[in-house]
């Protein structure tokens, strides 16, 4: 129970196969009260928080677009008070398109610079703030991807947006460290999670296996193994680490002809 | 002279404005075009650079060129507290998105051309390392650097390359007007001891857009004396410790 007495929020957390839902819940088995925030899917966010009650832990159900600033104002407000503080907040909220460069639409970019981009930005604002008024420090962790390292021509503004998390996440960990909150990073590789179900290498069994022989491990990673990192950073075990990045992705971003 | 048409595209400022002239004492003189900041006056061809379908027919219909260098025009430091949306917004817009779509108009220019050629970011160290006080212009270069890389995979088939230059602190008035403890703090950051001139960016330019370059796609370039070697002294920009 490393986390007991601690208070956070997972954003992007109502479905049962996402990342978001695995980081809430690693949080909730070492004992913190976990609010967990989505934007569509609130019936499955309702179970979600029921989920975390049914581990022994306080939860909450938190409906906000991280794409605007004030509701995710808000949102942090309402989890703070709810718990008496907030500890950790998670910014798990991501979107993908798959399109090459020459295809790149404006629908599709304002989707994926909204979510990715605009929205890491408003949920690390509004838990900064949050953070520093209660003077205790504080642990923010986003969860960005292998492509903060190595991205894909077949999402290049989704790639674009992870490649910035590591001037983001470093910008912020030098800013906020006089707070002593520390900011880091992980970043998943292939998790068979809701926001890669459309992907077109995903698609046949053929192709689903040809990216498993892509991963040097020979498989996807699981939301488990993803929460765990986030309890790491959020541990005491992560007390040194600020502005740092653990690539989670069973060998996928090594380099080219590893499978 | 590399004899190649060059074209200066972005957001024109007295720094895209002193690139340029550089550029032409650097034998690779260059055409501009986009939107010109109040007070600087340069011959150039509008674009609507948040325009993506104006901007289309824009490019179409620029004069042919080999070689173009994309340069974001926001350019502000400040505190992450203090930033707020609407600053990102603008960041975001300038930086990533209006460059983004510039990038592929001239790829697609470039593709019906059938001639190959080059796109070039200039954008800035800051989006190579971390700082503290410069975090919405690190973090939307270095945005821009993923979209650069990826459209050097998807151009390739084109024989267009994609390049990135990054550029240190700059020689000039700018730098000069800094108190003087300031820059004794931001030379004793730089290997080399002192910051860059425009006609030494010009001079790796007008190599990336000659044939000498014609290997080199993808790559980002740090032309910053080793600024981005090294982290200390201090993570802060311009406050001596």
């Amino acid at each position: 129970m490393q986390l007991k007495g601690k208070t956070a929020l997972v954003t992007g957390a109502a479905h049962e196969r996402s990342i978001g839902w695995g980081i809430a819940r690693a949080l909730a088995e070492e004992g913190a009260d976990v609010a967990v925030n989505d934007v569509t899917m609130l019936d499955r966010l309702e179970q979600r928080a029921a989920d975390l009650s049914a581990l022994g832990v306080r939860s909450l159900a938190l409906t906000a677009d991280v794409t605007n600033a004030g509701q995710v104002d808000a949102m942090v407000a309402q989890a703070a008070a709810f718990f008496g503080q907030l500890d950790i907040v998670v910014s798990n909220a991501g979107v993908i398109r798959w399109e090459h460069f020459l295809d790149i639409t404006p629908a599709n970019l304002n989707a994926v610079v909204g979510v990715n981009l605009k929205g890491t930005v408003n949920v690390c604002r509004a838990a900064a703030r949050q953070m520093i008024a209660q003077g205790g420090g504080g642990r923010i962790i986003l969860n960005s991807s292998v492509q903060s390292d190595v991205q894909f021509p077949i999402t290049p503004v989704y790639g674009a947006t992870k490649r910035a998390m590591h001037i983001f996440v470093g910008a912020l960990a030098l800013e906020l460290a006089p707070y002593r909150i520390t900011v880091n990073h992980f970043g998943p590789g292939w998790v068979q999670s809701p926001l890669n179900d459309p992907s077109p290498e995903l698609q046949t069994e053929q192709s689903v296996e040809a990216q498993r022989q892509a991963v040097p491990l020979k498989r996807a990673g699981s939301i488990e193994e993803m929460g765990r990192a986030a309890v790491y950073f959020a541990s005491s075990d992560g007390d040194y680490a600020t502005g740092a990045f653990i690539r989670l992705d069973g060998g996928l971003g090594i380099g080219k002809y590893s499978g | 002279m590399t004899g190649k048409r060059i074209l200066l595209v972005g957001g024109l400022d007295e720094t895209a404005q002193a690139l340029g002239e550089a550029l032409a004492a650097a034998g690779a003189p260059v055409a501009y075009a986009g939107q010109p900041k109040t007070g600087v006056t340069l011959p150039f061809t509008p674009l609507g650079l948040d325009d993506p379908v104006a901007l289309a027919g824009q490019v179409a219909s620029l004069e042919p060129f080999d070689a173009a260098l994309l340069r974001p025009g926001w350019r502000k430091f400040g505190p992450f507290l203090d930033t707020d949306a609407g600053d990102w917004d603008e960041a975001i817009g300038q930086n990533f998105t209006q460059m983004t779509y510039t990038a592929q108009a001239l790829a697609r220019r470039l593709i019906a051309d059938g001639r190959g050629g080059r796109l070039i970011f200039v954008t800035s160290a800051l989006a190579l390392l971390p700082f503290a006080g410069a975090i919405a212009l690190g973090t939307t270069l270095a945005a821009l650097h993923g979209i650069a890389r990826m459209a050097a995979v998807d151009l390739a088939p084109y024989g267009i390359t994609v390049n990135v230059l990054a550029p240190g602190w700059l020689a000039g008035e700018w730098f000069d007007s800094l108190p003087e403890p300031v820059q004794m703090h931001i030379r004793a950051g730089i290997p080399l001891g002192r910051p860059v001139s425009a006609l030494e960016i010009a001079s790796v330019i007008r190599f990336l857009a000659s044939e000498a370059g014609s290997a080199i796609t993808g790559a980002i370039l740090p032309v910053d004396g080793g600024f981005t070697l090294t982290p200390a002294p201090g993570h802060s920009l311009f406050n001596p410790a």
